[in-house]
């Protein structure tokens, strides 16, 4: 097979927990593991040389560790959702001090009600420009994943409280209210996608299965077009519960392109699986190590990245065909031997090696620890993949995927060879 | 004996390095609060089952996986009684000054002479690689560490004799 050009690195230089692009691939906003800010960087291409990245926000309201980013490419808003069970919708703000759009002003104001607290518009500036707008999330337990519909006009927030929340902008209210998905799921929901037709969501959980669900909030949103949800359903049902035997934990879900409306998920049992029809099928069996995201590309590439750090690509012919592992890009990441020195312990006493080690791993540690080796891929988990549209790829640098991880790394791969 | 170690200690390489995919994940009973799956096992859906290594009878290695945590046991061989007194100083030292390293648990699973918990902070903070250098480099060290402390002994308890009948012998 072709191989593919090395990635583009940049290194933030702390864990990265969740990462999102904007709609140009412009700009990112990125959490990170050491701190419950999230954190908006601009992409500063010159016209030759690597990519930097310059902080021009710095977004704070959390107070545990964030856990999910999205940003809708559209409507220009970031939506964070975090261990302390709260989400919150962050809208740029004019430099005339009013919000992007009438919805979002809206919904300041009904924040600010909601016990939102500093929603005003001193608290847009303090933040770099951007509005914050509190989500009444109605969960219990910790949020785990956020997504915006392809519609943009709601958002689904998975939770280990063992829901998932649909949220909307409530008009009457004003604020950004949820409805609850409840009963459903035996344990936390740690991934959400929506189906193109922003009706039906799809659910990952580490009750080892798959859902689909009717998430079509009546009254709010346009009719869902006909055809799409089964007769007589109603918000919230359930519509497939579906494994392949054996599942693991559910780490990743996506919608292929293409007109095929399969989903693609990974499970903790190294495998990534597809579900079209009713029906959930093993596609790869994979050697290594579990993916824990998984992003399409295009009908015919789909990439998948996990614990190893390294960047898989799977491709197909065409839409009926199967998937097929076509390479591994980066791999042997973990191969640092960063611990070499322990491991060739001569006569120095278990307490001095210990104690080397604590002192050794308080600079460093996951972050460092890849650094500079002869290594393309992340040398930790990789927690964020993002595939960039086809109408955005063309400029520099050229990129179609970003993958972030633990390890602090930012890379941007080129993935001409395949598409 | 250190032949016969390699296998072993490889062996939990793998188990350990399968093992440890591991990531933040909170408590589903109590909100804002991050528990340790494999310690608080309230939810037998988080955990996987748990895997045993071992080089003999009474050596072995217990490695139980969850979602956010893996909690390794080492049982070690104890051949004779001097053995098993020096073991067990030994590891009630090092567990004594847990604080100091961490993934080291203050009291060792039933059935066990020392285990770790490592969760996905400590992976965060040391990285994979050298958890696993650690754990083995671990188990070398204990094994070195326990034959020569018990040639220290024997020689000395053999010196103190001689030095204690020639002065018998006038």
């Amino acid at each position: 097979m072709a191989s593919a050009p090395l990635p583009v690195v940049t290194r933030t230089g702390s864990p990265i927990q969740a990462i999102a692009f904007n709609g140009d691939c412009s700009s990112i906003a990125v959490s990170h593991s050491d701190s419950n800010d999230v954190h908006v960087y601009q992409l500063s291409a010159g016209a030759t040389g690597p990519p930097s990245w310059t902080k021009v926000a710095s977004l704070d309201g959390h107070h545990m560790l964030v856990s999910g980013l999205d940003w809708s490419p559209r409507g220009d808003q970031i939506l964070s959702c975090s261990h302390d069970r709260n989400a919150f919708v962050w809208t740029r703000a004019r430099p005339d001090g009013a919000l992007t759009s009438g919805r979002a002003a809206a919904a300041a104001a009904g924040s600010g009600a909601g016990g939102g607290g500093g929603a005003g518009a001193g608290a847009g500036a303090g933040a770099g420009g951007w509005e914050k707008q509190m989500v009444i999330t109605r969960l219990t337990k910790g949020a785990l994943c956020v997504k915006w519909s392809p519609s943009e006009a709601k958002f689904a927030i998975g939770s280990a409280a063992k829901v998932v929340s649909v949220g909307y902008f409530d008009p009457e209210a004003k604020w950004w209210a949820c409805r609850v998905i409840r009963k459903a799921h035996e344990s936390s929901v740690v991934a959400v996608a929506w189906h193109p037709n922003s009706v039906i969501l799809a659910t990952g959980s580490t009750d080892r299965r798959v859902r689909l669900f009717n998430a079509y909030v009546a009254g709010y949103e346009p009719e869902a077009p006909a055809g799409t949800l089964p007769p007589g359903s109603a918000f919230g049902e359930c519509i497939l519960e579906v494994a392949h035997p054996e599942c693991g934990w559910v780490h990743a879900l996506s919608w292929s392109h293409g007109g095929d409306q399969a989903l693609l998920y990974a499970s903790h049992d190294s495998v990534l699986g597809t579900v079209r029809g009713p029906q959930a099928t093993v596609a790869v069996s994979l050697p290594g190590l579990p993916l824990k995201q998984l992003a399409s590309v295009s009908e015919r590439v789909a990439v998948g990245a996990g614990w190893e750090g390294a960047l898989l690509v799977f491709t197909r012919r065409s839409a009926q065909d199967a998937w097929q592992l076509t390479a591994t890009l980066g791999g042997g990441g973990g191969g640092s031997g960063s611990g070499g020195s322990a491991a060739a312990g001569g006569t120095a006493s278990t307490v001095k090696q210990l104690a080397a080690m604590h002192l050794g791993g308080a600079g460093g540690g996951a972050a460092g620890s890849g650094g500079g080796g002869g290594t393309a891929g992340h040398s930790a988990l990789v927690t964020g993949l993002h595939a960039r549209g086809a109408a955005t790829a063309a400029g520099r640098p050229r990129w179609h995927v970003a993958s972030a991880g633990l390890d602090g790394a930012i890379l941007l791969w080129d993935l001409s060879p395949f598409l | 004996m250190a032949l016969s170690l390699r296998p072993y200690t490889s062996q939990i390489r793998a188990e350990l390095d399968k093992s440890l995919c591991i990531q933040p994940f909170p408590c589903q009973h109590i909100e804002r609060h991050t528990k340790p799956e494999v310690e608080v096992r309230d939810n037998p859906e988080l955990l996987l089952p748990a895997v045993t290594v071992k080089r003999s009878e009474r050596e072995g290695c217990l490695i139980e996986p969850s979602v956010n945590s893996v909690r390794v046991s080492l049982r070690v061989g104890q051949m004779d009684m001097l053995e098993e007194e020096l073991v067990k100083m030994y590891l009630r030292f090092l567990m004594q000054r847990a604080e100091v390293l961490e993934v080291l648990r203050r009291v060792p699973v039933e059935g066990y002479d020392v285990s770790f918990l490592i969760t996905d902070q400590h992976l965060l903070k040391y990285g994979r690689q050298r958890l696993l250098d650690f754990v083995v480099a671990f188990i070398e060290e204990l094994d070195q560490e326990i034959s020569s402390m018990k040639l220290a002994v024997n020689s000395r308890g053999r010196a103190v004799a001689t030095e204690f009948l020639r002065a018998m012998a006038f």
